[in-house]
């Protein structure tokens, strides 16, 4: 079930009532059965699939715990991970793997026959995936004890709000919430009313609209594009993806708020940031700090978190361990970050291409170049901001031969003297990025009025949730999922 | 440069308790819904074009006995193809094209558009002809009508004008995808570049929510059903919604000083992909053995100046007949058919009531003069031509 539907309302509504009336036992029974509800709206079938993965997971983790040898414990980690990565590798790698396979036979004029295969791709798997692999990493660790009430674990992996694009929660983060019970909260429902509301708003009246922009431009010709057209592609793209995924974010967040749970933000006005390590603690939080303390910190051997906060920047002055290598780590990380986004050597690209951004800050941060500290923060933002929205192209484009001659663009000085998309198009761009900032600079502004008077502040925000809630009637539809929901 | 967070959702009132709060959130969502609703309730526009083009400028479909003669592109396209079936005429022939066809400007009750009287002229020659126009019709939904309507009806002759304007415009608009899924028509599309790239794009947009296939889907096809039957507000989004799209775009226009004078320059993109598409026409016509009669559009000019870059005017005058002669068609140059009284006026494309001069749109006189000249032309091409081989 997609968010920006009537039927998600309807269901949500519903599933929200019961919620409140039920007491605790059956308010399980009602998440667990309502969050498959959910998922089985896309295909059912794959709910069962769903069930398989968190059930083997259940009994690795119940394992784990039971036993105290480390190489026991090891192997059913060992199981529970390879159940999971096989079935993440069977549906979404799978056929990029046979793919390059045939193409590099081709290369040393062998003839593999293609196979012709068709595997769709269970949505939100790789999110499930990766919050399941979490919860038996955790109990390994011993940072939390394995859950021996299956229903209560179920809830956990398929709780609806996060189901399929996140965040990615840790155990700790959910499990109690889900298992005490929740005092109703009017500051907390009105808070989940408006997060809602915020996040249909920047789903179904802006990123929607962007989008058609951004096809046009990625699916047109790129030797009759300008370099500002490629500019411009990449800030469209970068607002599109940013006001997509924080609306989803968004509506999680305020679904989980209107049954009293709370989860951790996933977004953090990123395009403001001024560094690679900044950015990446304010976007997509929780998959940033999940690739930190599952992948990064072990690699180098450092200490991890168990919060899905943070972020990636949190890393950065973790030290390694002797004979580890964190370069090596950083790019292996980021090639696995790219790769999870989806089965394509674009997403590698773009994984590396981050990788190399915060490689090349990491060299310049000990140079510290004389500058006044106000505009040290201006020219750190607009570099990251323009390095930031021109890794989207790579994410973006078709194949990687695309978004190579997309960036060639930008180095030949004869494709900047004209104009190759419609002229709407530079406009909402600049629109977009102006209107960012001064979103941003509002909402530092509407902190200072709440703090002189709340009523004011209160009426401003009821006035913003009354035009909000207008454009959502009108434009509520689903014309497309949500972005992240292919990954 | 501090970031804050989302804080409006998070803000801690600690003078205005929850209950106030939720209060306060029903009430701006409620009067929210009843703006809308004092807004719309019992207006009755069509806004497809009342809307789009103005008071000024009326549409027109003729009709003949219980059917149209002259659509647009949605239900009233079936009715069109039965009533062809029904009248049962020998040679057949198809009139595309932009709002050009069906707008007439300052409107006179009795008055007629140039698909009615051209219709009424080829009938005396035994030729029945059914008009499909579509404001902004580009190239590329008009390869997909044609291919289309190849397959429902046996076509003799496609009169097709080639506006300047509509090379700008791109991509297939809701409909098209399924009309270009169709049977024997992806089967052609499948033989050209552009056929192929708008079978990717419509294949695609079919795989999105549109389709019946899930649960979803179905649930929400129900759900928007019923309230559209039975919650007048809800029915009137998609007005809203091009409301709001015409609002931006007289503001846009009103900022910037965009009016009918202002130059559309060529967009690259598009109008490769515009061409690609007359191309693509031209050959399936060719193939299909219907004869291409094509024409550089009229359009009004302003002290003489027309509202485009001339030389990418003359480029595209240029490579519409170096296509057309590769394939054998006619084309026909009808820019200044129209004389300068006949244009009209429209509604203002920005935020004042005023009028302003149309360059697309003419009055009925206008229409006659267009309807009688593509009939003369259309005969003499008759007379001179042979019909291509199969």
């Amino acid at each position: 079930m997609i968010f920006n539907s009537a039927t998600y309302l309807v269901f949500f509504s519903l599933a929200v009532c019961l919620f409140w009336i039920l007491p605790t036992r059956p308010r399980l029974w009602l998440i667990f059965l309502s969050s498959l509800v959910f998922y089985g709206f896309w295909r059912p079938v794959f709910v069962l699939l769903m069930l398989f993965s968190a059930s083997i997971d259940f009994m690795a983790a119940l394992k784990i715990e039971e036993h105290e040898q480390p190489a026991r414990r090891k192997l059913w980690l060992m199981l529970s991970l390879g159940c999971n990565l096989a079935l993440l590798f069977y549906f979404k790698y799978l056929l990029f793997f046979v793919d390059n396979a045939v193409a590099v036979a081709r290369v040393f004029n062998h003839e593999l026959p293609s196979p012709v295969m068709s595997i769709v791709l269970p949505l939100g798997i790789s999110f499930y995936t990766f919050q399941t692999i979490s919860y038996v990493v955790d109990v390994y660790r011993r940072l939390i004890p394995a859950e021996r009430d299956f229903l209560l674990y179920g809830c956990f992996v398929t709780f609806f709000p996060q189901l399929v694009a996140g965040p990615i929660l840790r155990g700790r983060e959910l499990l109690n919430q889900l298992a005490r019970r929740p005092t109703f909260s009017s500051e907390m429902f009105a808070s989940g009313i408006r997060r809602i509301v915020l996040g249909l708003f920047l789903k179904v009246v802006v990123a929607d609209n962007i989008g058609p922009l951004v096809d046009e431009g990625f699916d047109g010709r790129i030797n009759e594009m300008s370099a500002l057209d490629v500019l411009t592609l990449s800030f469209l793209f970068g607002f599109q993806i940013y006001f997509d995924f924080s609306a989803y974010s968004h509506i999680a967040l305020g679904s989980a708020s209107l049954m009293g749970i709370s989860f951790p933000e996933n977004f953090n006005f990123p395009y403001i940031s001024r560094s690679p390590r900044e950015f990446w603690q304010r976007w997509h939080i929780s998959l940033s700090s999940w690739v930190r303390d599952y992948l990064y910190l072990p690699l180098i051997g450092a200490k991890v978190d168990d919060r899905s906060i943070g972020g990636l920047g949190a890393a950065a002055h973790e030290t390694a361990v002797e004979g580890r290598h964190p370069m090596v780590a950083l790019f292996f990380t980021w090639a696995i970050m790219g790769f999870w986004h989806g089965a394509n050597w674009t997403f590698i690209f773009w994984g590396l291409y981050h990788a190399t951004f915060i490689l090349i800050y990491r060299l310049c941060m000990p140079l510290r170049i004389r500058l006044p500290n106000w505009l040290r923060n201006y020219v750190g933002w607009g570099v990251t901001l323009l390095l930031c929205m021109l890794s989207w192209i790579p994410f973006r484009a078709r194949t990687i031969g695309d978004a190579l001659d997309m960036y060639a663009l930008l180095f030949d000085l004869h494709r900047y003297n004209f104009l190759g998309m419609r002229e709407n198009s530079y406009l909402v761009a600049s629109l977009l990025v102006a209107g960012f900032m001064l979103t941003w600079l509002a909402n530092r502004t509407y902190f200072r009025l709440a703090a002189y008077s709340v009523r004011i502040a209160f009426a401003l925000e009821c006035g913003v949730v009354a035009v909000a809630s207008g454009f959502v009637f009108v434009f509520l539809r689903p014309v497309s999922q949500f972005i992240y929901f292919q990954f | 440069m501090r970031g804050g967070r989302w804080q409006i959702c998070t803000l801690n009132m600690q003078t205005i308790n929850g209950k106030k709060q939720l209060l306060g959130l029903v009430c701006a969502v409620s009067l929210s819904l009843a703006l809308l609703y004092a807004e719309y309730s019992g207006r009755k526009t069509n806004f497809g074009d009342a809307a789009a083009m103005g008071a000024a400028t009326t549409s027109m479909f003729a009709v003949r006995g219980a059917y149209p003669i002259h659509c647009q592109p949605s239900e009233e396209l079936e009715l069109c193809i039965e009533g062809v079936q029904a009248r049962g005429f020998q040679r057949k022939a198809l009139w595309l094209g932009n709002s050009q066809l069906h707008a007439v400007n300052q409107f006179q009750v009795g008055e007629r558009n140039a698909p009615d009287v051209l219709s009424d002229r080829l009938a005396e020659k035994s030729i029945d002809i059914i008009t499909v126009s579509l404001g902004n019709g580009n190239m590329q939904e008009h390869l997909v009508l044609f291919n289309y309507l190849l397959d429902r009806i046996q076509l003799d002759t496609l009169i097709l004008p080639v506006v300047f304007d509509d090379m700008r415009e791109d991509g297939l608009r809701d409909g098209f995808p399924a009309l270009s899924q169709n049977g024997g028509a992806a089967q052609r599309l499948k033989e050209s570049d552009i056929g192929r790239k708008l079978l990717d794009k419509a294949h695609s947009l079919t795989q999105q929510p549109a389709g019946e296939s899930t649960p979803q889907e179905r649930s929400e096809a129900w759900l928007n059903a019923w309230l559209d039957e039975h919650i007048p507000l809800w029915r009137a989004r998609s007005e809203m919604r091009g409301d709001v799209f015409i609002s931006l775009y007289k503001m846009r226009n009103t900022i910037f000083g965009i009016t009918p004078s202002s130059k559309r320059k060529i967009i690259p993109g598009r109008y490769t992909n515009n061409l690609a598409a007359y191309e693509a026409i031209l050959q399936t016509a060719v193939t299909s053995g219907v004869r291409v009669f094509a024409y550089v559009a009229p359009i009004g000019s302003d002290r003489g100046e027309r509202p485009y870059v001339e030389s990418e005017y003359q480029r595209f005058k240029d490579d519409l007949a170096a296509l057309t002669k590769r394939y054998g068609g006619d084309l026909q140059n009808f820019e200044d058919l129209i004389p300068e009284p006949l244009w009209g006026l429209k509604d203002s494309t920005t935020d004042t009531d005023m009028t302003e001069l149309d360059f697309m749109h003419f009055t009925a006189a206008g229409h006659r003069v267009l309807a009688e000249q593509v009939a003369e032309k259309f005969f003499r091409a008759q007379a001179s031509m042979t019909k291509p081989q199969q």
